[in-house]
């Protein structure tokens, strides 16, 4: 089963001569543990089809389904709700909360959901990322690129069904961008987490299993990469 | 503890500064609640002093004066607290809204978010309240004492007059009541101040937090070039006044504490001028030595006519009165003296429109429920009588009318004669509706009447001078050279037949005797007024420089809070000089949007006040044109102050630490 069905996903900004097909009817699924890159030119639309399958923006027409779940007939609370549970997401700019250290921001998800730390999944999530010595450390204290692993650490937290990133190395040199996206390889290929990349490099991209691209708010490609 | 909590607590650890500011705004508000509850606990045992016998007949007088000030201010504190500390929070939260974005990412709901700015408002009452209450306690204390001090001279004064010892003080005083309201007041402007804040980031949505940081406040308004600012202050204040109209929400706030600020000087201004324009009509009856006798009244309800009765206790008697100006003439070779004795308590006029104009009637509380008009029976030492007399053109013997009567109409003097053409009888009735029919042999208008004696700040409508009779009180005029020496004589003389005998109390006594210059009397009644003056421009003081603190935060903040925007007017090639220059003009034209409102509302409220003041007094509102002029020059130069340091400091700053800082 698929685990995101996008149905004729649609947003328009503006109206009458102003009117902007920024996502023009969209449509594609996602399988379990599949790896998928966005890619188009900036201004293709790739921000907005994510922000509206992270049930962070409304479409103007058409469905999102998550693990069978249509959320667009969700309330703002439930979208939030079901996003702490369900959903990881992660954007070029780190968007850490800059008062908590790294391991408050990692197990912010949780708390917001009141359930209680589990201390061995955050050494181990510590690990993985490579941050266990950074543990304690404020964001204004960390690299660009230890902040980004952070922001990848919290979307893994609650074994999210995917996990949505925004050009997440859009920020980083090369050599860092590449030790973020084997990060999220490493956890799609040894933890199964389904991931959706979207980005404009094409290099990036190549790291994924399948590509979509995207032009004008519409699919133009749609390919599965040969292993 | 809860998420939210503690977000919020690490939220007040993470920015000290603001944290500092917002502590030191709260504590301010309590303690100046707190100064508030300690006056009132204090003034409590005393308030009954003030309205107790002395001060019966103005009694209504004070309370208005007091009161509607009191709530006046009490409400002006609240909501002055609440616009300073809303400003911090909003302040806070604008600050704060990258941060929201990010929970509400990961999943946090309106309802968590509104609880960490409730909560930050929480964790910052727990140190500032109490904080306050200390504060408070200090603050109050000082201003008791002060006032004490002079209630203290007052009573001092008072007793020279009466030669009795006054018993009311002030004292410090305070209960646990006064902290338990100090505290729930602050808690409660505490939590109204953050709720606004709260629920406006509780509304905003993933997406606009996403788009950017505090986007979702700046609105795409249509900004039309102002020829007037772009000659003023050139493209930058173009520029200035395009953020000031589509970042109304952050300058919302400056604009508002300037206004604040400059309606409290002009109402501090227009306070004075009330408190004094009432006080000169006080003492616009001259300044005359008076010795004055008067018998306590016993006050009820007379029972068959259910009318009020009230019954003088030791009234003076004619010839008494007439022997005690003959000893006090005595005092030195022909000293002139004049002495009227009055009873206003006796009879009332029927009312009779063949003789009383319908000017006069139709005024306004002239007339009573039973269609009675408050009379006064006035009679003089036997010379002055017979001088009256004489320019009334009658025997001696005659009663004489007196055609003449002054009031206060809504705050003017205003003067009518009651009486038309030749009046030959007037119907007088008591509280046990017996009638009384007094023949009028002559009328005495304005002019023909002695400057002493005859006038009165609030005067019966109707006044009849009668030959004799046992009156309620009698007062002598003079002007002796020597105060000091005629008081003591004066005093021997009354102590012959009216002696002090008790220490303590008059009312057991029936009868009081005060000797005194008339503003020396004044000053003693009026304690009241002079008082309220003290209590009401210390709390009036103390709310300006919240407003000036408000006014500082919210302005540095505002140019703190976008350093990320000049940092990317500098990239693009903007000078320093340029930025400054966009800067001063956003601050000028804030400036000139508060100053007109606080003038409108610093005129509004005090003329809202003198409308319940001039029914008492007949004072009219003035406009304090000097406090007006301090108000705009001391808010003026306190914006520029602030806006020349913040730039100072931006001076310094590198852009690209900028850009980065405000990133993550
Ligand atoms: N709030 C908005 N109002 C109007 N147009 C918008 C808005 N947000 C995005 N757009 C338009 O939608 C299109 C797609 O934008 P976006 O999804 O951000 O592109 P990408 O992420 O691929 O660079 C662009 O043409 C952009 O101008
Ligand atoms: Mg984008």
């Amino acid at each position: 089963m698929a685990i995101l069905e996008v149905k004729d996903l649609t947003k328009k900004y503006g109206m009458g001569d102003g009117e902007v097909v920024a996502v023009d009817h969209i449509s594609f699924s996602v399988e379990k543990g599949e790896f998928v890159a966005i890619t188009g030119a900036s201004g293709s639309g790739k921000s907005t089809l994510m922000n509206m399958i992270g049930g962070i923006d409304a479409p103007t027409s058409g469905e999102v389904t998550v693990d069978g779940r249509c959320i667009s007939s969700m309330s703002e609370d439930e979208l939030a709700i079901f996003r702490r549970r369900n959903l990881g997401m992660i954007y070029q700019f780190y968007n850490l909360i800059p008062t908590l250290t790294a391991e408050e921001n990692i197990v912010l998800p949780w708390r917001l959901d009141g359930r209680k730390k589990n201390d061995e999944k955050v050494k181990e999530i510590l690990s993985v990322l490579g941050l266990s010595e950074r543990a304690g450390h404020l964001p204004g204290q960390m690299s660009g690129g230890q902040q980004q692993r952070v922001s990848i650490g919290r979307a893994l937290i609650n074994d999210p069904a995917f996990i949505l990133a925004d050009e997440p190395t859009g920020n980083l040199d090369s050599r860092t961008s590449g030790e973020i996206i084997d990060l999220l390889k490493y956890t799609n290929e040894k933890l199964g987490q389904t991931i959706l990349l979207i980005t404009h490099d094409e290099k990036i991209a190549l790291s994924a299993d399948r590509i979509i691209t995207i032009g004008d708010g519409r699919i133009i490609r749609d390919e599965v990469m040969k292993r | 503890m809860r998420l939210t909590a503690e977000l919020a607590l690490d939220q007040i650890r993470g920015n000290r500064k603001r944290s500092a500011g917002a502590i030191m705004a709260t504590a301010l508000s309590a303690a100046l609640l707190t100064a508030v509850m300690c006056f009132a606990s204090s003034g409590y045992r005393m308030l009954e002093n003030f309205l107790g016998p002395g001060l019966g007949e103005y009694a209504g007088a004070y309370l208005i004066l007091l009161v509607i000030p009191s709530v006046f201010l009490g409400l002006l504190i609240v909501f002055m607290s609440i616009t300073v500390i809303s400003n911090i929070y909003e302040s806070s939260t604008v600050k704060r809204l990258g941060e929201f974005g990010v929970l509400k990412c990961v999943g946090a709901t309106g309802r968590q978010i509104r609880e960490t700015v409730i909560f930050e408002s929480l964790w910052i009452s727990i140190i500032a309240v109490p904080l306050g209450l200390i504060a408070g306690t200090v603050i109050g204390f000082i201003g008791v004492e002060i006032a004490g001090r002079y209630i203290a001279y007052f009573n001092e004064l008072s007793k020279s007059i009466v030669m009795r010892p006054v018993s009311f003080e002030l004292g410090f005083h305070v209960t646990p009541a006064t902290y338990v309201f100090s505290a729930v007041f602050s808690m409660l402007v505490v939590l109204a101040s953050a709720a606004k804040p709260a629920a406006r980031s509780g509304k905003i949505t993933a997406i606009e937090c996403i788009k950017g940081i505090h986007l979702n406040l700046i609105k795409n308004v249509k900004v039309k070039e102002n020829p007037v600012i772009e000659k003023l202050f050139g493209y930058e204040g173009t520029l200035g006044s395009a953020n000031i109209s589509r970042n109304r929400i952050a300058y919302r706030s400056t604009v508002r504490a300037l206004a604040l600020s400059i309606m409290l000087i002009m109402l501090a201004g227009s306070f004075k001028n009330q408190a004094h324009n009432a006080m000169n009509w006080m003492s616009s009856m001259g300044n005359a030595m008076l010795v004055d006798y008067a018998s306590i009244m016993d006050e009820g309800v007379n029972e068959q006519t259910g009318k009020d009765e009230s019954v003088i206790v030791k009234p003076i008697s004619y010839d008494t009165a007439q022997e005690i100006t003959e000893k006090l003439r005595a005092y030195k070779e022909d000293l002139d003296i004049i002495g009227v004795g009055s009873d206003r308590v006796t009879y009332r006029s029927i009312a009779d429109d063949s003789i009383m104009s319908s000017e006069f009637l139709t005024h306004s509380g002239i007339m009573d429920e039973h269609g009675e008009i408050k009379t006064e029976l006035l009679t003089a030492d036997e010379k002055t009588y017979v001088m009256l007399c004489g320019m009334a053109g009658v025997p001696v013997g005659s009663n004489i009318l007196i055609n003449y009567y002054v009031y206060n109409d809504n705050g003017r003097i205003k003067e009518l004669e009651p009486f038309t053409g030749d009046v030959k009888e007037i119907e007088l009735i008591d509280s046990s509706n017996v009638e009384k029919k007094l023949s009028i042999d002559g009328i005495l208008y304005k002019d023909q009447l002695p400057s002493n004696g005859f006038e009165s700040l609030a005067p019966d409508p109707v006044r009849i001078i009668v030959p004799s009779g046992n009156m309620r009180g009698f007062t002598w005029y003079s002007d002796p050279a020597d105060d000091a020496s005629f008081t003591q004589y004066a005093r021997s003389v009354m102590d012959e037949y009216y002696p002090i005998l008790t220490e303590d109390s008059y009312v057991e006594q029936g009868y009081t005797v005060r000797i005194s210059r008339a503003d020396q009397m004044i000053k003693v009644m009026n304690i009241a007024i002079i008082l309220g003056e003290i209590v009401l421009s210390g709390l009036i003081i103390m709310l300006m420089f919240m407003g000036f603190a408000s006014v500082i935060s919210t302005l540095s903040a505002n140019i703190r809070i976008r350093q990320r925007e000049f940092a990317v007017l500098k990239s693009v090639g903007m000078t320093n000089r340029a930025l400054e220059k966009m800067v001063f003009s956003e601050s000028a034209i804030c400036s000139i949007k508060g100053c007109l409102g606080g003038i409108i509302w610093g005129i509004v409220l005090p003329y809202a006040i003198n409308l319940s003041v001039r029914k008492v007094f007949p004072v009219r509102y003035e406009l304090p044109a000097l406090s007006l002029l301090f108000g705009v020059l001391t808010v003026l130069g306190l914006v520029i102050l602030i806006t020349r340091v913040e730039i100072g400091k931006m001076r310094g700053q590198n852009i690209v630490e900028d850009i980065r800082e405000n990133l993550c």
